[in-house]
């Protein structure tokens, strides 16, 4: 159970070290243009958002992968998760005409739904993860955390 | 502990922002000198303002932002002219054959063509859509498909990928406005902006 545990920590930070730095890799106009298509942030928040979430993503996707901090990281890419999946599907739900997600830059091109999908499939394994605490192989571990 | 490492994080990335927050005057700029010689071109030779595309036939932000540049032809029609660069990204496997195509369709004067066939069809640029792009475009087909098997213009994709590289471009898409860098997918507002200071420029 413990190195299923371990994986699924694997998966969850793994996933956001390559979204993180995958819009970190294009020009944050990208990303930019990406939080606009949703239609659901002032023009003021736009600017700041593109700056900063490929930043907290990177950051804290890696802390979640060596296991440092690991609680705390996990229950902030849980809100980040949360709040994609709200997006998401309010997107959805509205039809707006957005044809990628922009979840990972220019690399990994998936539709809205398949983003839903794949964001619920992390946001449960961040939720394994809080109710069930292992430190297997990680960081906190060594620094008795 | 946690709360000071949001904290430090938070501090770090609002210095990123501020040297996007000076807005530059044309005279101020620095302008890239971007050579168009062997490039397509669209639109009035004589246009006083240049727009050199950079981009990636598959990558997503650069089918974003199409509709911003039809808008802008659509504007100025007199006053822009569009030109192309090739830059597919190494993430992309199958950007380089579509770039090969576009350039083997520009072989037969249908570069702009199967420009527009390519970013409306970013998920199928595989060998035998691009054949069936061809075909849709009344190419001589034979020639089409041996230039794209031979690979016969690879060599001015990597002469564009070098010249942009050279100017620190590493993502797509990016714009050079008469040598002005606007880079990603950036909004109509934005090339406006630029486009009426360029030709407020020329006037001047």
């Amino acid at each position: 159970m413990n190195f299923i545990l371990f994986l699924m920590r694997i998966v969850l930070g793994g996933v956001f070290v390559y979204s993180g730095w995958g819009k970190l890799m294009s020009p944050v106009e990208n990303f930019k243009a990406v939080v606009e298509s949703y239609q659901f942030f002032s023009a003021l928040l736009v600017k700041p958002i593109s700056y900063v979430v490929p930043w907290l993503e990177l950051v804290f996707g890696a802390f979640v992968l060596v296991g440092y901090l690991t609680r705390q990281s996990t229950v902030l890419l849980a809100l980040f998760l949360l709040s994609f999946i709200v997006l998401l599907s309010r997107s959805l739900l509205m039809h707006l005409p957005i044809s990628e997600c922009g979840c990972f830059g220019s690399g990994i091109v998936l539709a809205p739904w398949q983003a839903l999908v794949l964001d619920s499939g992390l946001f449960l394994i961040a939720f394994i993860l809080l109710k069930r605490k292992s430190n297997l192989f990680s960081l906190d571990r060594r620094l008795h955390r | 502990m946690f709360l000071r490492v949001v904290l430090s994080v938070f501090l770090i990335l609002t210095l990123f922002p501020l040297n996007g927050f000076a807005k530059k005057k044309s005279k101020d700029v620095f302008r890239f000198p971007v050579d168009i010689k062997e490039s397509p071109v669209q639109g009035n030779p004589k246009a006083p303002v240049t727009i050199v595309e950079v981009s990636d036939f598959q990558c997503p932000f650069c089918g974003m932002v199409q509709p911003t540049l039809k808008q802008i032809q659509e504007r100025y029609p007199n006053e822009v002219k569009l030109s192309f660069k090739h830059f597919p990204l190494s993430m992309h496997p199958d950007a380089e054959l579509a770039h090969s195509a576009s350039l083997c369709a520009a072989g037969q004067d249908k570069f702009w063509e199967m420009r527009s066939i390519l970013f409306e069809n970013q998920r199928a640029l595989k060998r035998d859509d691009l054949i069936r792009y061809a075909n849709q475009l009344g190419l001589e087909a034979e020639s089409f498909t041996k230039c794209l098997d031979e690979g016969k213009y690879l060599s001015k994709i990597e002469e564009d990928r070098e010249e942009i590289l050279q100017y620190g471009i590493q993502g797509t898409p990016a714009f050079y406005v008469n040598g002005r860098l606007l880079s990603g997918a950036q909004p109509y507002g934005a090339f406006e902006e630029i486009i009426e200071d360029e030709l407020k420029r020329f006037k001047s």
